[in-house]
């Protein structure tokens, strides 16, 4: 596992990218967790993003994650945060799936 | 749900002349509060003390636990500011920049976030508006109605937790003002965001509001919900005139009998 500037860890494994957020994606840092995410990009795997450590999340991370579903197969979010769902409801991103 | 906004025994003073005199109101999260008032009447002084831009002579002013008569500091003002949007009657958008660069703008001064996502979040916020198609635009290529929309989607582009709205209704003709608080209504419910509107709308204001301020020369006249304030009116000869749809019929009457 690496440890990273944004305080997110990422691991390969399988056609997977495993991201787990120690951070809370907001419009200050929203850039650094794109930029993050951006060195991983490739369409045959699928982004699993774990927001379960995280408390908030702003529109930031929805037009992250609506430019970042472009370069992979698809985008799995794993939150426990009913704000952080709720988020996630107020702009499509078809390949997201809410787990 | 949780207070966002208490103002406590506030008061204002300009020169020899008192403006707000002894304000106290509550808001709680995603509700929206209606400021109605006779011009003149202290509506925008209060607006200014609520934004920080004026300091009170006396009284408190809390919002979401930040004492914001209390605050000196720039670094926590800045940071109230981050997570309130302000929509001024006139003064909304920049008629030399488009659309798309006028609702860039706070992003590109406040964040550093690629240029990607900025076009992301203007798309975003010009859907919720219902605005499409007008990146290019220039402000004075829009309609009342949907310049109206475009300044509401930049109040929105960072996300306030409060949104501050001074006269949504002015210039605006009767199918364009109902398609705002459509709008604002849906917005309400969508985002869930507290809602600080100052209306002389009063069919809008009835529309809108979970509560009401009414302020007569500086001073509280009313404050409560709408079905509080069915409850009193009649009994309140300021609140009685204030809002007597019957004045207009009596005129039509007139009219046809001259």
């Amino acid at each position: 596992m690496k440890k990273k500037k944004f305080n997110l860890e990422i691991k390969k494994q399988d056609n997977n990218v495993f991201v787990f957020l120690n951070d809370n994606v907001l419009f200050e840092n929203a850039n650094e967790f794109y930029e993050e995410i951006k060195k991983h990009y490739n369409n045959n795997y699928n982004l699993i993003i774990d927001f379960t450590k995280c408390q908030k999340a702003d529109t930031s991370l929805l037009a992250c994650l609506s430019v970042i579903q472009n370069y992979f197969k698809s985008i799995i979010i794993k939150c426990l945060n009913d704000e952080i769902k709720y988020i996630l409801t107020l702009w499509q991103i078809p390949k997201l799936v809410i787990s | 749900m949780k207070k966002i906004i208490t103002v406590e025994k506030l008061n204002f003073r300009y020169k020899e002349k008192q403006i707000l005199d002894n304000i106290n109101f509550e808001i709680l999260e995603n509700e929206i509060l209606v400021i109605l008032g006779q011009s003149g009447s202290g509506k925008t002084t209060l607006l200014k003390n609520l934004l920080g831009l004026v300091k009170p002579e006396t009284g408190k002013i809390v919002i979401n636990d930040f004492v914001l008569t209390d605050c000196d500091d720039r670094e926590e003002l800045r940071y109230y500011y981050k997570n309130i949007g302000v929509l001024f009657q006139n003064a909304t958008l920049l008629n030399s920049l488009t659309i798309y660069e006028n609702l860039a703008l706070p992003l590109i001064e406040k964040t550093n976030l690629a240029r990607e996502i900025i076009e992301v979040i203007i798309k975003m916020k010009l859907s919720w508006v219902g605005l499409n198609d007008v990146n290019e635009l220039y402000p004075y290529e829009l309609s009342g109605g949907m310049k109206k929309r475009a300044a509401l989607a930049r109040a929105l582009i960072m996300d306030p937790k409060i949104l501050y709205f001074d006269e949504p209704h002015s210039g605006l003709d009767p199918i364009t003002t109902y398609e705002i608080n459509t709008l604002l209504l849906e917005l309400k419910k969508f985002l869930k965001i507290t809602f600080i509107v100052i209306t002389h709308d009063i069919s809008s204001a009835f529309l809108l509001a979970d509560k009401l301020l009414i302020l007569n020369a500086g001073k509280v006249e009313f404050f409560g919900t709408k079905s509080e304030f069915n409850k009193v009116h009649q009994k309140n000869e300021f609140l009685k005139k204030f809002v007597d749809f019957k004045r207009i019929f009596d005129f039509v009457d007139y009219e046809a009998n001259h």
